[in-house]
């Protein structure tokens, strides 16, 4: 049973290669992923099929993104407001509206950077609220917490009495909470992937993986190794406690930074965000992540669907250059996105 | 008479003996059930040593060993009214790296405690440091009597740690005359560093210690090295990536120093001297040369 929800997960990935082209993945990395699942490569082409295959081999023709200027909506969208509600049902709306990235059934992977007590260390849950509001809206079928979000986390806004209901309806990987530990049914081990450069192994949330739509939702803060963690840091939220410490400790010397931001690059590579929100309303730019630390307030959400882009603009907010923040530029060599946002089509207003 | 000293004199030196068993065991030093009234233990107690204290700190624990961590104590408590409290007792490795630790954690609004070597209490917790001890009480509701609550749970665990603290000794080197200082911290590496000023990833480096603080407008640095030759080493290192990097502009090099300003055109003069380096922001270089002469005399009285 495991070997075929396995390959129900490869032949997800294969379904998304069009995307993933772009982070150099290809046949060996799913034979990788394969592989490391003790699953032959006879058996793997043998489930999936000759289609699958003739698919993945026309992808790896592909390789190509289409300049946005084509596309009449923003590539990022950053609302100013003190309504935050309202400033993401906005910032999705200059987006090209949750339509465009939620088809009817789909199945969500929601991230969210909400296991902290302190203000301005998670994100203010009336953007959580609203981001969920508008992906039931938009026809998801079942939305899934990567990470455990606790009710505590939504009882904390004034919104929660009015959307409890939507709340409740939230599937969560119940055991992927601070520490969390690997077990077959919520998590895979990933090995020894091709295109990772320091990762050797983790454990990822199945539903990862799995999830039609991913859905990043970090707040743009200060962490004390990486300077900045923003929807790349965010990522460590989706792998067990153990493999996260290999990524602060796997190098041989004990928080080295290259090292953990590579690990994070690497880690991310494995699916392409669909959505990223970011809360950059009140955040702590000292102490982080965990604070209490100095709340710097810009009443920005800000929402787009490169990492890269994102996490460099958010970068100046801490009063840092992109090129300072190791997980951008990796991330950006990587090509999972591209850190030189200024690029894209930004659109910014207020609410 | 004889035969009380001699009762008196035991049950010293049991409890002596007692409290000399538990250092190193910061678990034995939380409340009794006696000592804890009608707080009741919530969930269990837990420890955890060296690099467990990744399991333990979701997102921080890098600092804590970077400053030299042994083990954690941690226990939650309940009383009848439902509200809860959270004792935390941090072995670290020396007096300095749990005096390093209570000074990063402080943000400045604290309100100072006679508990421990020093202490602050804040709105809803309290830090103490205590010799090798970093200890925080946390309470989840702020009720009448709850912060004497918390005090007084400080207070027991206090009394089962032997021993005073002294604050490091290159903290003497930032105390000037008419600078009264805030936020003074003392740190161990890059990742406290970042806590408090970001000069760029790798900037500077590889120090053993060094200590920060405010004084109005002004900001020290104190960058301390093993010896000259490692000095020498990264202050060279230091001044190759000011001079390159995009965060700082108009690199004047001095005679024996450099300066640099930020973005907003705040001046950072940067000074070596013996084993350490000095950096004073807020000044340009004349201004900042009797303060760095004053520091360079702290220095040779406390390391003569």
């Amino acid at each position: 049973m495991v070997v075929k929800k396995d390959t129900l997960i490869i032949l997800h990935i294969l379904k998304k290669l069009p995307d993933l082209s772009v982070y150099s993945l290809n046949l060996t990395l799913i034979n990788q992923v394969v592989m490391s699942k003790k699953i032959t490569r006879r058996k793997f082409i043998a489930d999936t099929g000759k289609a699958t295959a003739a698919v993945a081999g026309t992808v790896a023709l592909q390789g190509m993104t289409f300049p946005s200027i084509l596309d009449p909506e923003a590539d990022i969208a950053v609302v100013n407001g003190s309504d935050y509600f309202k400033s993401t049902l906005k910032a999705i709306d200059l987006l090209g509206g949750m339509g465009k990235f939620v088809n009817e059934g789909a199945h969500v992977g929601l991230l969210i950077n909400s296991d902290f007590d302190v203000e301005g260390a998670y994100v203010d849950p009336d953007i959580s609220i609203a981001a969920i509001k508008m992906l039931w809206d938009a026809g998801a079928t079942k939305i899934t917490c990567l990470q455990v979000v606790k009710e505590e986390y939504w009882q904390r806004s004034n919104l929660f009495e009015e959307y409890k209901d939507l709340i409740s309806k939230l599937d969560q990987v119940e055991s992927n909470t601070f520490p969390s530990e690997y077990n077959e049914t919520d998590f895979i081990k990933l090995k020894n992937v091709p295109a990772w450069k320091s990762l050797k192994e983790t454990e990822v949330v199945r539903s990862w993986l799995e999830c039609d739509v991913f859905v990043n939702i970090p707040v743009s803060k200060h962490h004390a190794t990486t300077q900045l963690t923003c929807a790349l840091k965010n990522i460590m939220g989706v792998s067990t406690r153990q493999a996260n410490v290999t990524f602060h400790l796997g190098s041989g010397e004990r928080n080295n930074p290259d090292y953990l931001a590579q690990c994070i690059v690497d880690q991310y590579m494995m699916k392409k965000t669909d959505l990223c929100i970011i809360d950059s309303t009140n955040f702590i730019t000292d102490n982080g992540p965990s604070g209490p630390g100095t709340i710097k307030t810009l009443n920005k959400v800000i929402a787009g669907t490169d990492v890269v882009a994102l996490d460099a603009m958010t970068s100046e907010f801490l009063d840092l250059y992109p090129e300072d923040v190791y997980t951008t530029v990796k991330a950006h060599e990587s090509g999972i996105g591209d850190m030189d946002y200024q690029k894209l089509k930004i659109v910014e207003v207020n609410v | 008479m004889y035969r009380i000293l001699m009762l008196v004199l035991f049950v010293v030196g049991f409890i002596q003996m007692e409290k000399l068993t538990a250092q190193g065991n910061p678990e034995l030093y939380l409340p009794t059930d006696e000592q804890r009234g009608n707080w009741a233990v919530k969930d269990s107690v837990q420890t955890y040593a060296d690099e467990d204290l990744y399991l333990y700190i979701d997102g921080g624990a890098d600092v804590y060993l970077e400053y030299g961590f042994k083990k954690v104590a941690s226990c939650k408590y309940q009383n009848p009214s439902a509200n809860r409290m959270h004792i935390e007792i941090y072995q670290m490795k020396d007096p300095d790296a749990a005096y390093g630790i209570f000074s990063l954690n402080s943000t400045g609004l604290g309100h100072p405690l006679d508990l421990g070597d020093l202490s602050y209490q804040y709105d809803y917790y309290l830090d103490v440091w205590k010799t090798s001890y970093f200890i925080r009480c946390t309470i989840s509701r702020k009720e009448a009597g709850a912060l004497d609550t918390l005090k007084l749970f400080a207070s027991v665990v206090l009394e089962n740690i032997i021993g005073e603290g002294k604050e490091p000794l290159i903290n003497g080197i930032i105390q000037l005359e008419n600078h009264p200082l805030k936020n003074l911290k003392y740190i161990r590496g890059q990742i406290a560093l970042g806590n408090i000023f970001n000069f760029g990833q790798g900037s500077i480096a590889a120090f053993d210690q060094g200590v920060t603080a405010r004084s109005g407008d002004l900001s020290f640095y104190v960058f301390g090295y093993q010896d000259d030759h490692k000095r020498r080493e990264w202050f060279a290192s230091a001044k190759g990536k000011m001079y390159s990097s995009r965060k700082f502009d108009d690199f004047v090099a001095m005679e024996d120093g450099f300066t640099v300003k930020d973005k907003t055109g705040k001046s950072f003069s940067f000074k070596p001297y013996r084993q350490f380096f000095i950096v004073i922001a807020g000044k340009d270089w004349e201004e900042a040369k009797p303060l760095f002469e004053e520091m360079m005399k702290n220095i040779d009285q406390i390391y003569p």
